[in-house]
């Protein structure tokens, strides 16, 4: 409104003054307080059979499988309703997989998939940590095992 | 919904800020009140930190920190209990005289967590402690939430003359750390006016020396989106979707990479383009550096000062975590700062 780039001519010549144009952008503040999304951290849990190594030397699991194991995990849950909770998985490294739901559909998937258990009653999933903000998924106080 | 999110404390809260940053920083007078460094000040404990910058700029950084050892972190674990820190060698060269910055192990707003930072010492406990201790503290603000108990804070400037032995207001203090506050407790340790002196006070405790080299990653072939010059007060959406893409970035997610043609089901994720599909050069590599430690705020400070010499005219982006579940992102864009501020 005031930058004098957008004043008519006229304007412009009464405040010879004013001519500096200011390069700077101003500051603005936001407060986002409606997240779409939430991210959440996921950790499986291998199931540890007979051979029972301290290192679990279990294949990391892929996308897909990934894909069908929180399906089923949902669906056992919540249903119809937990077939309808849609996510992306946006990284997996080893046995570490992030991803990202709706921010309203979070207690549900959370509930849904910290309390699944595989068929043979030992694979799970550990939630470590979310976020409304971050992908990272937070760290929950984790501290990065600093204290350890 | 039939699972409400009960459990929210109050509406998640993210605080974004578009500003712009001077051409020139003087090393000597910092302008320590303006954004980005009064973000970087405002967090004392971080515990993670990311630095992604593109890639020729990138190999300047490491450069530079490889030379100026600025980019190597030095801390200490270590256990102590609050009398060993308020009495002898420790009290007198690391409180009164020296700078250093202490935290206590413990889950915050669970545990009892006890702080130190420029003399000030804050204990967070809860009720039946605060009651024993018979210091003064205040109750810790829990937004009005029913069913949580409440936690104290007290704090107490060690720096002040009268707290010293024999003074009854510090007397109170040695009391409540022999007879209420007397356990072991795992610490970490950093001294701020000689980060490398291991030989001090601290040695007689068996410290555990650590050092935290930054861990260099490279994410090729990444989308760009396009970075705003000025972001209006009601765009939500730009600052939202940035935020996003870079936390992306910062895992090295291939959802950012060009040509990630992950089906739909497995993630329907898109890097925000312009509306004129011209965007197509903007791929570039990236490289992330993370550092783990305990870090004090002057050692990100040092290392924003030496990005930004290294990048020039480019960008940059710094995330932080901290032990308390805080974190911030700075977008470092020219002269175009971009910071979000929020819990978790």
């Amino acid at each position: 409104m005031a930058n004098p780039d957008t004043l008519p001519p006229n304007e412009q010549t009464q405040h010879p003054k004013r001519k500096r144009t200011s390069t700077k952008p101003p500051t603005t503040s936001i407060t986002l307080s409606n997240p779409h999304w939430s991210y959440i951290h996921l950790q499986h849990l291998p199931s540890t059979t007979a051979n029972s190594n301290t290192t679990p030397n279990t294949t990391p699991l892929d996308a897909p499988t990934i894909h069908l194991h929180l399906r089923s995990a949902l669906t056992q849950f919540l249903g119809l309703h937990g077939s309808a909770i849609a996510f992306d998985i946006l990284k997996i490294e080893h046995h570490n997989v992030w991803l990202r739901v709706q921010a309203e559909d979070r207690v549900a998937f959370v509930a849904a998939i910290g309390g699944w258990v595989g068929k043979d009653g030992r694979e799970g999933w550990r939630v470590k940590g979310w976020s409304y903000w971050d992908a990272g998924g937070g760290s929950d106080g984790d501290a990065g095992g600093l204290f350890d | 919904m039939f699972l409400l999110n009960k459990d929210e404390k109050s509406p998640p809260k993210c605080y974004f800020t578009s500003s712009s940053l001077a051409a020139y920083i003087d090393h000597a007078q910092i302008p320590r009140k303006k954004k980005p460094f009064s973000t970087i000040l405002a967090h004392t404990f971080t515990h993670t930190l990311d630095i992604a910058l593109p890639n020729p700029s990138a190999e300047t950084l490491q450069k530079v920190l490889s030379n100026a050892k600025d980019g190597t972190l030095h801390f200490a674990k270590v256990y102590l209990k609050l009398e060993d820190i308020l009495t002898g060698d420790f009290f007198n060269a690391y409180i009164k005289t020296g700078n250093i910055l202490m935290l206590s192990e413990g889950r915050p707003g669970v545990d009892p967590v006890f702080s130190l930072s420029d003399g000030i010492l804050r204990l967070e406990i809860d009720r039946p402690t605060f009651e024993r201790v018979g210091l003064e503290g205040k109750p810790i603000p829990s937004a009005g939430r029913k069913h949580i108990k409440v936690r104290y804070a007290v704090e107490l400037n060690l720096r002040l003359p009268s707290m010293v032995r024999g003074k009854p207001g510090f007397e109170r203090v040695l009391w409540a750390a022999r007879n209420v506050l007397n356990h072991s407790l795992a610490w970490v340790f950093c001294n701020l006016r000689e980060p490398n002196d291991s030989a001090g006070p601290i040695a007689q405790h068996q410290p555990v020396w650590k050092t935290s080299q930054p861990q260099v990653e490279t994410l090729r072939n990444v989308l760009i989106p396009p970075f705003p010059d000025h972001v209006s007060e009601n765009d939500h959406e730009t600052a939202e979707e940035l935020l996003e893409w870079l936390s992306l970035v910062n895992i090295l997610s291939p959802r950012v990479q060009k040509g990630d043609n992950v089906d739909p089901a497995i993630s329907r994720y898109e890097v925000p383009t312009t509306s004129n599909e011209s965007a197509e050069g903007s791929t570039r590599d990236l490289v992330r550096l993370r550092w783990r430690g305990f870090m004090p705020s002057a050692f990100i400070e040092k290392l924003l000062l030496a990005t930004l010499k290294s990048v020039g005219e480019d960008w940059y982006a710094i995330a932080a975590r901290s032990f308390d579940g805080q974190a911030y992102t700075i977008l470092q864009n020219g002269s175009h700062t971009m910071t979000w501020e929020y819990q978790g």
